[in-house]
């Protein structure tokens, strides 16, 4: 029994040896976030000079301050709310669904594109979702299931990586979007 | 009942042993084949996080590693019992992991077979906890009664 533990000490070592060498040498070194993004939005109006939108909220991902400085343009993060992904929206961003084809074909957001971390492995980093979606400037805005999913942060790494840096993260997910009754569509992705 | 002649631990532990190493040397495979893949599903587990998050880019190597290693050695038949003995403590391993994941009602991808989901389809659940335990089945006749035939051991008694 002696013998047995200690060969199995040294098979998991071994395991422990090579695995390490190659995390060191491997010429693909793991990452575990997306890079920052800095997308700048125009000021929201001052009290009683516009309509308000996205009132009442104040961006998670943002470095926006009150009212008081509203005339000053805000910047957004990696991770943005939904008044914040509503807005780019009007500033032409497009939404990507990083959920499983299940989930996506059950609903999702109106015109999203379907694009999860897997599809970038089967075709080696160039889905032909990507196809449609506009060049390398367009913002995305990526979701997932909210809370504590964590595919919306993958495919904006997978994204940045094919060279879409404008790449946002929707981090209340799609049940915000469900929640505020705003648009949304079942089935295939619209480019099938 | 447990086997009692070395013939009837050879029909046991053989296919056991075989079937099991070749599994996990297929699974260790398919993860380096992406390790990035398998790294987003270690971190999808979210047991390594904060400062224990340098953990899960060597994770994604060390532990495909472990299993071609604890594998190939069981289809061999090299120190059977040894990499039995690892195997079942990856899978008890696995299993914490796994369960830990549905009590805390997390929603992630397995990555235990890379991109195939077979037998269990869809997020972590108790599938999976159903499969490694099955797979500790086939291990255990491995840890016990030694690699039976067709092994470069020649340490299988009954």
């Amino acid at each position: 029994m002696l013998r047995t533990l200690q060969r199995a000490c040294l098979i998991a070592f071994c395991g422990i040896l090579v695995g390490g060498a190659h995390a060191v040498l491997t010429t693909k070194p793991i990452k575990l976030k997306p890079d920052e993004v800095v997308t700048e939005l125009p000021p929201r109006p001052m009290p009683g000079q516009g309509q308000g939108q996205g009132q009442g909220t104040q961006s998670t991902g943002s470095v926006d301050a009150p009212q008081v400085q509203a005339a000053q343009p805000r910047v957004l993060g990696l991770d943005i709310t939904l008044d914040d992904a509503l807005e780019l929206q009007k500033m032409g961003a497009m939404f990507v669904d990083a959920r499983d084809r299940t989930e996506f074909e059950a609903g999702h957001i109106d015109g999203a594109f379907w694009l999860p971390a897997k599809l970038f492995y089967e075709s080696s980093g160039k889905p032909e979702a990507l196809n449609f979606v506009g060049d390398t400037n367009t913002i995305l805005v990526i979701y997932c299931g909210g809370g504590a999913c964590d595919a919306s942060h993958n495919t904006a790494r997978l994204l940045q990586e094919v060279g879409y840096k404008r790449t946002h993260v929707l981090t209340e997910g799609y049940p915000a979007w469900v929640d505020r009754g705003l648009a949304t569509n079942t089935g295939k992705p619209f480019y099938e | 009942m447990p086997p009692t002649t070395p013939k009837a631990v050879g029909l046991l532990t053989f296919p056991c042993r075989v079937a099991l190493g070749a599994m996990f040397v297929f699974a260790g495979i398919l993860k380096l084949g992406e390790p990035q893949a398998f790294a987003d599903a270690i971190k999808g587990f979210k047991i390594f996080t904060g400062e224990r998050e340098f953990m899960i880019p060597l994770m994604s190597f060390v532990l495909p590693w472990t299993e071609i290693i604890a594998g190939s050695m069981l289809v061999l038949g090299l120190w059977a019992r040894g990499a039995a003995g690892v195997i079942v403590a990856m899978l008890l391993a696995f299993i914490a992991g796994v369960i830990s994941v549905i009590l805390r009602g997390i929603d992630t991808k397995c990555s235990c077979f890379g991109d195939i989901e077979w037998p269990c389809t869809g997020g972590v659940g108790w599938c999976q906890v159903v499969r490694n335990m099955i797979m500790i089945g086939l291990a255990l006749p491995v840890f016990i009664w030694g690699p039976g035939p067709l092994a470069l051991d020649r340490e299988s008694k009954a």
